[in-house]
């Protein structure tokens, strides 16, 4: 028989009413409890259910009796999450961008606020010259910088103080700096501030000295001073110097002592306090950045250029005008010339005068000053000095004596001393009472046969030096020879005659160039052509005189170009020897 | 014019930010958010010529975990024992927290206020007690912050006590 067979049999045998007794029975379930049962049994979604609703309970329980604790579930949960970011990190990146976004939003906010900040003090403490200056005391002293800052960058604001009754927390008075308009709260900040200290005092307590004397909300600092009665708290901005600490403690011993009465029986009433306030605005202390008075860099470079330039151009002028007066000092003392007057005119200086073309080319006084000629000009008319000095100078070029003979001169007598022969002295004799200054001339003292005659050739070249030696200063735009000039002109002729009826050898003959001078400031062909015709109309003074006129060659010359330079407007003479055929 | 300090005591949940809110602000909420530490709300109040300026120290309820400091009641001019009438433990409390006051504040004035008349029916502190109270010489009075029951008369009750 088989297993089935048996079954059958047997449930044939036995009523199922029967059989249901018997299976409550023996398991003491009814058919739906087992149906259920089997139901589980078979249908593991069903059975999930079920158990769904029991795990949480008993996982509490388990905690309950310490058979699972915290630690077990932290590995399982690390496992399973280290497994989950292993397998995709992109679910767990989804799952937590919610929570992390913000988070790392708000971090890089506030790293970069701080950065800004940490920016803004470096470019405030670094480059000023004060916060170099606070560097280098950090260095050589040994100090952070951070501390000589703050030691000396006391920059703060107290922007409002609070009277505050102590045990109440009412506020008894309040002063605020006059840009806060809106005061209305203050009631409320006082007794928050009152129920903060109590708090804190309340639960930090270590003794009962120790009292909260400040509270820092964010850039504002709460500083708190406390009486007996009353307290005082100060709101405050920016770096406080110590000393605001001093300030507080006096302004509430001062209240406690003028108001002790008073605080003692506070009922609520404030008048008493708010209408003497003045040991609060005592406490309304601030200090401004002076950063806000530092003047532009570049005002400060062009303030110091400008009175740069106003220095020197000061110093220009100063030095200028002390150069000129020595100049004028030197001019005046020298012999043979006579200052009337200077003026100045669209910047250049003109020196008026009169000078005796002897004293030489007193441009070059001028120039050893350091001026230029374009700066200072000689207005100097020409005349005859009868100086001594130059009266004498003047009978030694005319005359030309010979190296054995002294001349001197006292008074109007010029004295010959020496050895000369009988040639030179009838020169002498006819030529020296055209001099002016001299009315005598003295020539007992010279012994005129000890001395042998002077060669012909040496007589000419003695008559070319003095050739040389002569010039004359005409006015602009004329040829004219005044008196004076006329007695040098004279001489000039018979020197010149004198020394053209000499030929030293038979292949050359002598010419005498006449130079006008001239200068290159101003228009220059102007000057070239007016110096020409001066050239050409002294020429024609010597071709009247009857020198021929192929001896006579006019020329121009600039003053700049000569090494020793001849008075603009002067003719100057110089005899060369040429060959016949180049005439 | 004139400033008081008036502490607001009472057991957890019994509705006194309500009545502070009520009477300052003339709002209620059902929305339950318990006070931590304390929080200060001022309203002026006028009796005949007198000004008065209330500072009002809502102080969080008491409970197991947080004990009421007698420091948020020192220098208080009045205060009010607040009690929930559906609750009966508050009853106890409240008294408890009476005595506390007394101590911080021995001057200061009390009014008891029996709070959520507005659920009078679901009581649970019986007019029996009340009695007692009354006849210990407490002001007690009912209120409901909720339909603004008496909430005004409290605060000038207590206010013109404490100006007395």
């Amino acid at each position: 028989m088989t297993e089935k067979d048996y079954k059958n049999n047997l449930y044939s045998s036995i009523s199922h009413g029967q059989l249901t007794e018997l299976r409550k029975a023996i398991t003491g379930l009814d058919s739906e409890d087992l149906q259920r049962l089997n139901r589980l049994i078979q249908d593991p979604e069903h059975f999930s259910v079920e158990i769904s609703q029991l795990l949480p309970l008993s996982i509490k329980k388990m905690f309950e009796r310490g058979e699972v604790d915290e630690e077990h579930l932290r590995k399982f949960v690390e496992q399973v999450l280290h497994q989950s970011v292993k397998s995709d990190p992109g679910v767990m990146a989804t799952i937590l961008f919610p929570i992390m976004m913000p988070a790392i939003r708000k971090a890089v906010a506030d790293d970069i606020k701080r950065m800004v900040e940490s920016l803004n003090t470096s470019l405030e403490h670094g480059f000023s010259p004060k916060r170099i200056g606070w560097r280098m005391q950090a260095l050589f002293s040994g100090r952070k910088y951070a501390e000589i800052v703050l030691s000396n960058a006391y920059v703060f604001k107290v922007s409002q103080v609070f009277l505050i009754h102590r045990t109440t927390g009412l506020l008894l008075n309040q002063v605020q700096e006059a840009e806060i308009k809106d005061a209305r709260d203050a009631d409320l900040v006082s007794s928050m501030l009152s129920a903060i200290k109590d708090f804190v005092q309340d639960s930090f307590r270590r003794d009962s000295e120790e009292n909260l004397d400040s509270i820092k909300v964010g850039n504002f600092n709460i500083w708190i001073e406390q009486g007996p009665y009353a307290i005082i708290a100060a709101i405050v901005e920016g770096n406080v110097p110590g000393s605001l600490r001093l300030i507080l403690k006096e302004a509430i011993e001062a209240i406690h002592v003028n108001f002790s009465y008073e605080l003692e029986h506070f009922q609520g009433n404030t008048e008493a306090f708010v209408l003497k306030d003045r040991f609060l605005r005592t406490c309304l202390l601030n200090e401004k950045k002076e950063a806000k008075k530092k003047k532009p860099l570049i005002i400060l470079i062009l303030a110091a250029l400008l009175l740069g330039v106003l220095g020197f151009w000061t110093y220009m002028q100063v030095e200028f005008k002390l150069r000129f007066n020595q100049m004028l000092d030197e001019l005046e003392a020298t012999k043979g010339v006579a200052v009337t007057g200077t003026e100045k005119e669209n910047g250049v200086y003109s020196i008026t005068g009169l000078y005796d073309p002897l004293v030489g080319n007193l441009n070059n006084v001028v120039k050893q000053h350091g001026f230029d000629l374009h700066d200072v000009k000689l207005n100097l008319e020409p005349m005859i000095s009868l100086d001594y000095d130059l009266v004498l100078l003047r009978a030694r070029r005319v005359l030309m004596p010979p190296e054995t003979i002294d001349l001197s001169l006292k008074r109007d007598t010029l004295i010959a001393e020496g050895a000369a022969n009988n040639e030179w002295l009838e020169r002498a004799a006819s030529l020296v009472l055209h001099l002016p200054g001299i009315y005598f001339f003295d020539i007992t003292k010279v012994n005129e046969e000890k001395i042998p005659q002077t060669p012909a050739r040496q007589q000419v070249e003695n008559r070319i030096l003095a050739i040389e030696n002569y010039y004359f200063v005409f006015k602009i735009n004329e040829v004219k020879l005044d008196s004076l000039q006329k007695i040098d002109f004279d001489i000039l002729i018979n020197e010149a005659k004198s020394v053209l009826n000499f030929r030293f050898d038979q292949d050359s003959v002598p010419v005498i160039e006449v130079y006008s001078h001239t200068s290159r400031n101003g228009q220059i062909d102007a000057n070239k052509n007016a110096a020409r015709l001066r050239a050409e109309k002294f020429v024609d003074l010597m071709l009247h005189e009857g020198l021929p006129i192929e001896t006579l060659v006019p020329k121009v010359i600039f003053v700049e170009d000569e090494k020793v330079p001849f008075p603009v407007r002067s003719v100057s003479f110089k005899v060369k020897y040429v060959n016949p055929a180049a005439l | 014019m004139i400033k008081k300090k008036v502490c607001m005591l009472g057991a957890f949940a019994v509705g006194k930010t309500s009545l502070v809110q009520r009477f300052v602000n003339s709002i209620f909420s059902v929305k339950y958010q318990t006070t931590i530490g304390v929080k200060i709300d001022q309203k002026m109040i006028s009796l005949g010529e007198t000004e008065v300026n209330l500072l009002l120290w809502d102080i969080h309820g008491e409970d197991d975990f947080q004990k009421v400091k007698a420091t948020y009641v020192m220098g208080a001019s009045g205060y009010f024992i607040v009690m929930d009438g559906t609750r009966n433990e508050t009853y106890q409390v409240g008294l408890e927290l009476e005595k506390l006051a007394r101590t911080a504040a021995p001057q200061a004035k009390c009014v008891i206020l029996i709070n959520k008349s507005d659920l009078i029916s679901d009581w649970e502190i019986t007019p029996g007690q009340i009695a007692r109270l009354m006849n210990d010489g407490f002001k007690v009075i009912q209120t409901s912050a909720k339909d603004n029951l008496a909430v005004e008369t409290a605060f000038t009750e207590l206010t013109r006590m404490m100006i007395k």
